[in-house]
């Protein structure tokens, strides 16, 4: 507990609106931390959207004595526990425009053929598939409800998984019910629901088979989907039998106060990722941290201000705070302010996550954080700005800055150097050729 | 110029298709061999041992027949030409006699037993033989050649004894043979061999292949595949009385493609021919495409030495391989080329697994569909898709097959969507809640009186009307724009806050005064706007709304109805409210309404404002409908708790949820399902809902069947669905249905006239048009208003005004459908559609109301008609910064030249139009700049010149004659200001096209868009109404189709409903 209350007074120092509303909800440990069983591992994915302000983004040195670059500032207490990563990008996969969401998490070429996007699993579907079962299956967050470059994460037939940006709805699905019997109810819901889907799907194979090749294939697709349904509500019944972990709920925030806060719409909703890691309901989540083209925050208009650069729409800031235009630019300062407004985010999520046992370490520590984007300019995507943190438990080392030659190193190394380390048994990803050996102890 | 090349190449394209169309040379016969390994099958007849096997005809070894032959018979061809193409992979010999003949022949000439040498050529027209030894006159083992009056005449020599590598692998044989004249062409390896005569002359109704000297040491590895055989339909007549044809299918693909061969359920490796593959495509690829697009460079981000076989992910691909192949765009001119037999190779084995694959016509209902598919069903006017998240597109549009995908997180989400759709139906049950009503017409003082009694019912009175006009109703205030709304009411929700609630109003409008707006009644429930119309006389409203979806406040569900004057307006006798315009309505979002004393001016008929009236108020807190609806007229009889009501109830919701008739066999497993439930102790209506739930969760309510489905029934209801839910956006209504049911929907009169119904059904400018036009122009995008100063006046009435500017384009191109307008009036007409507050934003007099009406336009008018002269259009394409140059023309480029840009390529710099030195530049010095970049410069070049056509246009999309030389903006919520500032200069236009077309003004633009272009136009149009109709993009069949509907309505200047209604009568839509 102290530890906790002294992260608490380091935060302070971030600024005032940074308070914690929800941690005092629940105990300091994760359920592992509580039983001292073996913890298990998390994977968070958070994705910049459009641009980033290049400048204050990239350190100008490499190595463990880099220095932090502005952006990064508030990271800065952790600096032991994140990497800075510099030139990886999709070697193959590489793709041009705001359809960046698409391909970041599956290194899938999206335009092989014009007109017609295919894709591939992302993964962080494929980190489900290992660390599960769990109640949820993974958390998809996002900025709006949606797919398409709305959602991060696709699953194994390349499809897009809805993501949602309904802190009520995340929570009502995060959570088996509160008391018994309406847990009885539930488990008989998800009972009744097994046999609707079973007998909904009948003798589908018969009809299938009087089909051409592409129709079987996709209600094939539809059949997958369903019995992957089928098999998570088993596994989710068993599950519900232990009922909702014990917390105050009274005390999880689920409305905004302010009208229209990048911000505040990130934190609510990584509160919510820590609170799923902590009782262990999922240990997979992503979230695109905002859209390519809007919504129009009003902390855009506050960086704008500070910057002294004209009020644009945001895929306009994204466009003119992304390239060249020099350091001083108003427009790249402006980008520069929101960048660092992630970063904060960002830290705050680690604060949190430290400040919560685990059986052996905090939870941070088994928990891998990929945090990026895509682009470093518009439609530029030759170095993917990206951070990795946590999972000192899994056996990643942090606190350096590492850069390597532009299109020599595919992010798929990354992602396969990220699911070795969090204990999938998986020896390839994409177009990864190794793993990344200076995250490694 | 990289445009003329195009030009060409689409020039190649239209001709070859079109001589295509006229020659009316059809398929007659083909096969792929790619049954399972058998007998020949198919109408062949064999003697001796000739098998399929391995995807192909096979000629054994056997001692019993000496020539073992494979003859398939087909429609007789009298006159005019019979193409015969196939794959040969043969075995060569180097010694021995060996002979391989191939023959075309009438088959009733034609030998049956083949014991004499002279046997061969009875009844046999092309008479080709490949063989060496004495069989062929002691010619070199490996020469071909043909038999004319029983005597061989070499032609080549392939795969000779002397040279021991196999010179043709597996040779695609192309045989033309004309009838008329006897003659016959023969094309192979790259050499063509033209006007050899018959053996015979003989009509042609057989291809027969005999091998001779067939050994166990000889042929047991030689094979045939791919025989198509093509002919002039007119010359064809009828069928044989041959029994084999008439027990086989003539297209003999469907019943091939029907082997399972899909594993995984994927996206695998499942081509048929993958034997093909590694021995003919590969090594082509290999040889002339990897070193561009293989493991060092990958051009265009292609890359060909991973490919392993024909994935179904990758169809497009090969399409577009395909005709990069046929028109001879790659390999590039200066690098080496296929040789002619290399190409067709590959071309046919494409073809091949093209036609294996099918086009896919099965798809998943998209959220539109999906939720006007639960609202038939269910008879509720709610909207179910409220929470599901949108789909993704195909070209922009979310008709695309490829698009509509599930993955288990939206099967989880339509299952809860189908949950709350069962539970707002009642079978036996009675109503759960009563129904409040207040009448408001007959009070003589304070309307909120009849209100009382709700509150017994928990309900909280918040903002009533006051004002009580007796006989008439109940007054409500009209709000401006930017007002808050406030409820008459709130309901408290039920505990799981779940379910449904009903309201039903009656209302009217009231002013005493001339020429002032119509009030818009917003209906706002549970902070869900639920409609927003005009209220132009009487109306009957109801609004059904589910709780889930809504936001519930303290004191429940708010329900606020609010009518709103969205225009600006004048009042003679009253002076504006912004006295700083006093005299002159402004051009759109200004502010400009009368203003009255209040004090003085109590009653609404002293009030220059309309008023909304109340009528009658109908509530039902708790709502449940009733089910079958009583509209149905469904004669079900006395229902009761037993098996033979929900039987009756089950079969009624099945066939209107699968939108055509259910067999027995399909009903029973639901059946057992509901006995099942009630047997757990479920009610009849709760076990009745679950088994509704489970026909909903099915792929036939969840997808639209396939119009090529075996089952006739089947099909031609999944044409009427398909029709339907285009032009309505909603499942077959009953005359569809019984149509389909009867098995005339397909005739060409019938699917006219119900194309035509369907398309002035009303629905369909709310379910056709609207997301039609929406996705075709991509008119999601914003549109900017914007002012000389930012001040929260200004944009006053800015939405009335927005939505007019979208709503002239969709009336517009409405108009056009209607009328049959010819296509080229997209572009350049005397007429537009406006309303009040367009005509007032386009200086127009005289236009009074709200709806948009038809309106010639003044000769001396720049802008003139057209959807490039839309206010809206123009603006809609500066919203994304300042090079609206660039989008302008881009957007052209796709929507009007069908001449898409290709995708931006990697690693682009932005062009700042506003960084240092670039501010003092003009649009066209910027332009240039920007093409100087190498990257740019492919696609600017053509992009840029277009974009200048429209710099009449601002932002706001308003004609400008001048422009000046800087402009400042200032935006903060969407309010824009933009100043032009220093000197002016005349807005210049001057442009290229494409095709080297120059112009120097917007009307200019427009006579060469008419003049050069419409054709392009035409067909980018053609392209969407297929894509959106058939749910994929259109296949070189398809294009076909489009260039023989163009071709029809040529002379007519191409009018677009004729040219809509013709897409109903293609094949790719009824039979793919």
């Amino acid at each position: 507990m102290k530890d906790h209350f002294s992260r608490r007074t380091l935060l302070r120092g971030l600024g005032a609106t940074l308070a914690l509303p929800s941690l005092e909800a629940f105990s300091s440990k994760t359920l592992a931390g509580e039983s001292k069983d073996k913890e298990p591992s998390r994977f968070a994915c958070f994705y910049i959207p459009g641009a980033i302000s290049q400048y204050s983004w990239f350190p100008n040195d490499t190595g463990p004595d880099y220095t932090l670059s502005a952006s990064h500032e508030p990271l800065k207490h952790h600096r032991d526990n994140f990497s800075v990563l510099t030139g990886l990008s999709h070697i193959e996969g590489r793709i041009s425009g705001h359809t960046h969401p698409y391909s970041w998490l599956t290194g899938h070429n999206i335009n092989l053929v014009p007109g017609t996007r295919t894709n591939t699993i992302s993964v962080d579907q494929v980190a489900a598939k290992h660390l599960g079962p769990t109640y949820l299956n993974s958390l998809v967050l996002s900025w709006a409800n949606g797919v398409g470059t709305t959602t991060l994460s696709r699953n194994s037939l390349g499809v897009d998984i809805p993501a949602t940006a309904d802190y009520r709805r995340v929570f009502e699905n995060l959570f088996p019910p509160a008391d018994r019997s309406e847990i009885k109810k539930a488990q008989e819901r998800l009972a009744l629901n097994r046999s609707i889907l079973d007998t909904a799907l009948g003798d589908v194979n018969a009809i299938k088979r009087k089909l051409g090749r592409i129709d079987q294939d996709r209600l094939e697709q539809y059949l997958h989907s369903v019995r992957d349904v089928e098999k998570r509500l088993i596994q989710k019944e068993a599950i519900l039998k232990d009922g909702r972990p014990n917390f105050d709920q009274a005390k999880v925030r689920l409305e905004r106060e302010a009208r229209n806060s990048m911000q505040e719409h990130i934190e609510l909703m990584t509160d919510l990722i820590a609170l799923a890691f902590q009782t262990d309901m999922t240990r997979v989540a992503t979230q695109c941290l905002g859209g390519e083209a809007g919504p129009n925050y009003d902390d855009y208009k506050d960086w704008a201000r500070q910057a002294g650069a004209r009020l644009r729409g945001t895929h306009d800031v994204h466009h003119k705070g992304g390239g060249n235009r020099g350091e001083g630019n108003p427009d790249v300062i402006a980008l520069g302010l929101r960048d660092k407004m992630l970063c904060a985010c960002i830290a705050r999520f680690m604060d949190k996550l430290q400040g919560i046992e685990a059986s052996e370490g905090s939870l941070l520590d088994h928990t891998v954080i990929l945090f990026g984007g895509a682009q470093t300019a518009s439609h530029v995507g030759v170095s993917f700005p990206t951070i990795v943190a946590g999972g000192k438990q899994l056996g990643l080392k942090h606190g350096h800055h590492t850069r390597w030659p532009l299109d020599k190193r595919p992010m798929s190394d990354l992602y396969l150097t990220i699911l070795q380390k969090l204990g999938c048994p998986v020896d390839s990803f994409k177009e990864s050729s190794d793993t990344i050996s200076e995250l490694l102890v | 110029m990289i445009k003329h090349h195009l030009l060409v190449v689409a020039a190649l394209i239209s001709l070859c298709l079109a001589s295509h169309a006229e020659e009316t040379e059809t398929v007659i016969f083909k096969d792929h061999f790619s049954q399972p390994d058998s007998a020949l099958a198919n109408g062949w007849v064999a003697k001796g041992a000739v098998v399929v096997k391995n995807g192909a005809m096979q000629f054994q070894a056997e001692e019993e027949e000496f020539r073992p032959r494979a003859q398939r018979v087909f429609h007789t061809q009298k006159a005019g030409k019979v193409t015969v193409s196939f794959l040969m992979d043969w075995l060569r010999r180097s010694e021995g006699s060996w002979a391989f003949y191939i023959q075309l022949g009438n088959s009733s000439e034609m030998a049956k037993r083949l014991v004499y040498q002279e046997d061969l050529s009875k009844g046999v027209g092309v008479n080709l033989v490949w063989g060496g030894g004495e069989f062929i006159n002691h010619q070199p083992r490996g020469s071909l050649g043909y038999l004319k009056d029983g005597k061989f005449e070499p032609l080549a020599v392939f795969n000779d004894e002397a040279d021991k590598r196999t010179v043709v692998e597996s040779p695609v044989i192309t045989i033309e043979a004309n009838v008329s004249t006897g003659t016959h062409t023969i094309r192979l390896n790259g050499k063509t061999y033209a006007d050899l005569p018959f053996d015979h002359r003989v009509a042609i109704d057989t291809i027969r292949f005999v091998a001779h000297g067939c050994s166990a040491s000889g042929f047991s590895k030689s094979a045939i595949d791919d025989v198509v055989v093509r002919g002039d339909d007119t010359h064809s007549f009828g069928t044989t009385d041959s029994e084999e044809l008439a027990s086989s299918p003539v297209d003999v693909v469907r019943e091939t493609v029907a082997v399972p061969v899909v594993t995984s359920g994927t996206t695998g490796v499942a081509g048929i021919d993958n034997r093909g593959f590694r021995e003919v495509v590969k090594p082509v690829l290999t040889r002339y495409c990897v070193s561009c697009h293989g493991p060092e460079k990958q051009k265009a981000r292609l890359r060909y030495d991973q490919m392993d076989g024909f994935r179904i992910s990758d169809r497009h691909l090969w399409t577009a391989i395909h005709e990069q192949l046929s028109y001879e765009e790659m390999p590039p001119e200066d690098e080496p080329q296929l040789s002619a037999s290399e190409k067709e190779k590959v071309l046919a084995w494409i073809e091949k697994e093209q036609r294996a694959l099918g086009t896919g016509s099965t798809r998943r209902l998209n959220r539109r569909e999906f939720g006007a598919a639960l609202q038939d069903v269910t008879g509720l006017d709610v909207d179910f898709s409220y929470t599901i998240p949108g789909d993704s597109k195909v070209d922009g549009f979310d008709t695309g097959a490829e698009a509509l995908q599930d993955a288990s997180d939206s099967v989880t989400q339509i299952m809860e969507v189908t949950r709350r759709a069962v539970e707002g139906i009642r079978f036996l049950e009675p109503s759960p809640s009563e129904v409040l009503k207040a009448d408001l017409v007959n009070v003589e003082k304070d309307p909120r009186k009849p209100f009382d009694p709700w509150k017994e019912s928990g309900i909280k009175l918040e903002k009533l009307p006051r004002i009580a006009m007796p006989g008439l109703g109940a007054m409500v205030e009209p709000k401006w724009p930017r007002d808050r709304s406030s409820n008459l009411f709130s309901v408290p929700t039920p505990p799981g806050k779940e379910g449904l609630m009903r309201v039903k109003l009656s209302v009217a409008s009231y002013c005493a005064f001339p020429d002032v707006p119509n009030p818009i009644l917003w209906a706002k429930i549970g902070g869900r706007v639920l409609g927003r119309r005009e209220i132009t006389g009487p109306a009957d409203l109801e609004y059904t709304v589910q709780i889930e979806d809504t936001i519930v406040g303290k004191h429940g569900l708010g329900f606020a109805f609010t009518p709103r004057v969205e225009m600006p307006y004048s009042v003679d006798g009253f002076e504006n409210e912004d006295k700083s315009k006093p005299n002159q309505l402004p051009d759109g979002a200004g502010l400009f309404r009368p203003a009255w004393d209040k004090k003085k001016y109590r009653k609404p008929e002293e009030q220059p404002r309309p008023f909304l009236v109340l009528k009658e108020v109908e509530l039902e807190p708790h709502y449940v409908a009733a089910w079958p609806p009583a509209q149905w007229n469904a004669t079900l009889g006395q229902l009761g708790d037993n098996f033979e009501s929900a039987d009756k109830l089950l079969a009624l919701w099945m066939e209107r949820a699968y939108r055509r008739p259910v067999v027995q066999e399909e009903k029973t497993r639901f059946l057992s399902f509901y006995e099942k439930l009630r047997a757990d102790g479920m009610t009849f209506d709760d076990a009745l809902r679950s088994t509704f739930q489970s026909v909903l969760m099915s792929p036939s309510f969840r997808y639209l069947e396939s119009t090529a489905h075996e089952d006739k029934v089947v099909a031609d209801h999944a044409i009427a669905s398909r029709m339907s839910f285009m032009l309505v956006g909603a499942p077959p209504d009953n005359q569809l249905r019984k149509l389909a049911s009867s098995g005339n929907l397909r005739n060409s009169a019938t699917l006219k006239a119900q194309a035509e119904r369907l398309l002035d059904d009303p629905r369909s400018r709310t379910s056709f048009l609207r997301p039609f036009v929406t996705q075709w122009l991509e008119m999601e995008q914003p549109i900017t208003l914007v002012d000389d100063r930012r001040g929260k006046a200004s944009y006053h009435f800015r939405r009335f005004l927005q939505d007019s500017m979208r709503e002239e384009t969709y009336a517009y191109i409405g108009r056009m459908l209607s009328d049959d307008r010819p296509a080229r009036e997209l572009v350049s007409s005397d007429w537009t559609m406006m309303n009040n507050t367009l005509a007032r934003h386009y200086g127009y007099d005289g236009i009074e109301g709200g709806h948009l009406r038809k309106v010639n336009l003044r000769k001396d008018d720049k802008r003139g008609g057209g959807i490039m002269s839309h206010a809206g259009i123009q603006s809609m394409l500066c919203w994304m910064g300042d090079n609206w140059v660039i989008y302008r023309g881009a957007w052209a480029a796709r929507h009007i030249l069908n001449d898409p840009p290709q995708l931006p390529p990697l690693e682009v710099p932005e062009l700042d139009a506003t960084a240092g030195d670039n501010k003092y530049l003009t649009a066209r010095e910027l332009m240039a700049l920007h093409r100087e970049d190498r990257n740019c410069s492919v696609c600017h070049t053509k992009l840029d010149p277009i974009g200048f056509a429209f710099q009449n246009f601002d932002i706001s999309g308003r004609w400008r004659d001048l422009e000046h030389e800087f402009y400042e903006m200032d935006e903060l919520d969407s309010n824009v200001a933009w100043r032009g500032t220093g000197k002016t200069r005349p807005v210049d236009t001057l442009g290229e096209l494409p095709g080297g077309e120059t112009f120097t003004s917007y009307d200019e633009f427009k006579k060469v868009v008419v003049a050069h272009y419409q054709e392009d136009m035409v067909r980018g149009l053609m392209k969407n109404f297929m894509l959106y109709a058939t749910g994929r993009k259109p296949d070189i069949d398809d294009m076909a189709e489009i260039e023989s509907i163009m071709h029809k309505n040529k002379s007519k200047d191409y009018p677009i409903r004729t040219m809509l209604l013709a897409v109903f009568q293609t094949k790719a839509f009824l039979e793919n």
